[in-house]
């Protein structure tokens, strides 16, 4: 824009009206500024990678992208964003003594304001789908070694799953204010029984380690049972999960 | 105002300006593909390298557990945690490079670069140490002379799949374009302000 020059300012709805949609242009906001990104063939449409939309501020999904904010230059700013009042949400929330120190927190350590869940969360959905796989092998091939490499999977995965719920609540608290999305209370529903499902059989397995042997008797089914749980239980978790961190919108309808 | 310029016309007027080459170039099974499923842009690559670098780490530390303990089921476990880490690699750096190509204009960032490098010392040294422990099953039993070595590669696959998970993070989620939440940005006494 021209030095100087009065720069337009974008209310949301201004900003909501730029979808592309029926010849209109494709804005996107980012950190203030407004952008015209309607030359872009990777805006066509006003859709970009299948995620994001036009017509809106991309600067909280700008985290997920796999590129710099340089990728802006290429396009004319046409305008800022009119700052907006805040929110009822917004203005609901106390911040009070915890989110300050973790704003403090969180300017001497970046790293923490994404990165604990994600790493996290590897460990739990290797482990238990490893301890479902694993016990398979066993049964598939008879080799003991599996079964036993099944049951140290368990461990860790028991032993990762309330630490990766611990991030999780840590992650929803601070980045998403403990609301009731969606994802969250799926999984929020879902890692408990994740957890019971996996000690219990941790610690049938470690009461009778010959557990997989008596099959016929009913401690061994429901030992299988819910071995053969975790790998689902933990890849609708994992889905969920994923969903959020790389949000993909379903096309609207007609 | 004259009529607006289609995404077409732009990327032909002005080339440099277009986004990946990919996007333009995609093959029409690869288009289809993905316009069928989407979520193949981007989620096979996060997907894979959680089994990579949990089955890399376990792999060392099964085996210091077994140093440790002496329990030889640990050695057998961290073998199958390092068969599943090499097994798993080469798709993980498979759909790291097709992610790559598809979602980031131009050349490779200087912090993708990196990481593939590392991906690459890692799957070295990962099969390297998998193939002597299969033919060799004593081999940290008879902990001296060149056995060393099997344990100094099965130690530098810790730090390998950290530091190239360590990149690939930074390229999935930037620190420095990283906003901190809203909320947090507008906490009273002038504390709230962007990093």
């Amino acid at each position: 824009m021209t030095e100087g020059k009065q720069e337009k300012k974008f209310t949301p709805g201004q900003l909501a009206e730029g979808t592309g949609a029926a010849g209109k242009p494709v804005y996107v906001a980012y950190r203030g500024k407004v952008y015209d990104v309607s030359a872009s063939p990777l805006w066509e449409g006003g859709r970009h990678m299948e995620a994001h939309r036009a017509g809106g501020d991309l600067s909280a999904e700008f985290a997920e992208a796999p590129h710099g904010e340089e990728v802006f230059e290429r396009y004319p700013q046409v305008g800022v964003l009119a700052a907006a009042a805040p929110s009822e949400a917004e203005l609901a929330i106390s911040p009070g003594d915890a989110r300050e120190f973790w704003f403090r927190v969180l300017q001497k350590a970046p790293l923490l304001r994404r990165h604990p869940h994600p790493m996290v969360v590897h460990f739990p959905i290797v482990f238990m789908i490893s301890a479902t796989a694993f016990t398979l092998l066993y049964l598939l091939t008879g080799i003991r070694s599996f079964e036993v490499t099944g049951f140290h999977c368990l461990g860790g995965g028991v032993l990762f799953t309330p630490v990766a719920m611990a991030t999780g609540f840590f992650t929803w608290w601070l980045n998403y204010l403990a609301r009731p999305l969606k994802p969250v209370v799926i999984k929020i529903v879902l890692s408990p029984i994740l957890l019971a499902a996996g000690a219990g059989g941790f610690v049938m397995r470690w009461q009778n380690p010959d557990i997989l042997g008596s099959l016929g008797h009913w401690t061994g089914l429901v030992y299988l049972a819910l071995i053969c749980t975790l790998a689902p239980l933990v890849s609708v978790i994992g889905w969920y999960g994923a969903t959020m961190t790389f949000p993909l919108h379903e096309e609207r309808g007609p | 105002m004259g009529k607006r310029e289609t995404p077409k016309q732009a990327l032909a007027n002005r080339p440099e300006q277009a986004g990946p080459a990919s996007e333009r170039q995609l093959p029409p099974l690869v288009a289809r593909t993905l316009a069928r499923f989407p979520r193949l842009q981007r989620y096979p690559h996060p997907f894979i390298i959680h089994f990579t670098i949990v089955y890399m780490l376990s792999a060392t530390f099964f085996s210091l557990l077994y140093l440790a303990t002496g329990d030889r089921s640990f050695d057998d476990t961290a073998f199958y945690c390092l068969g599943a880490g090499v097994l798993s690699l080469p798709p993980a750096i498979a759909t790291g490079i097709f992610t790559h190509w598809l979602n980031f204009p131009g050349s490779l960032h200087q912090t993708a670069h990196l990481e593939k490098r590392l991906s690459y010392t890692l799957l070295a040294v990962a099969a390297a140490a998998f193939v002597w422990r299969m033919l060799d099953r004593e081999v940290l039993q008879n902990l001296a002379g060149v056995n060393l070595v099997y344990l100094f590669l099965v130690l530098a696959v810790t730090p390998l799949v950290t530091a190239t998970s360590y990149f690939g993070g930074m390229v999935t989620f930037p620190l420095e374009s990283a906003p901190i939440p809203r909320h947090l940005t507008n906490l009273p006494n002038g504390k709230g302000k962007r990093l």
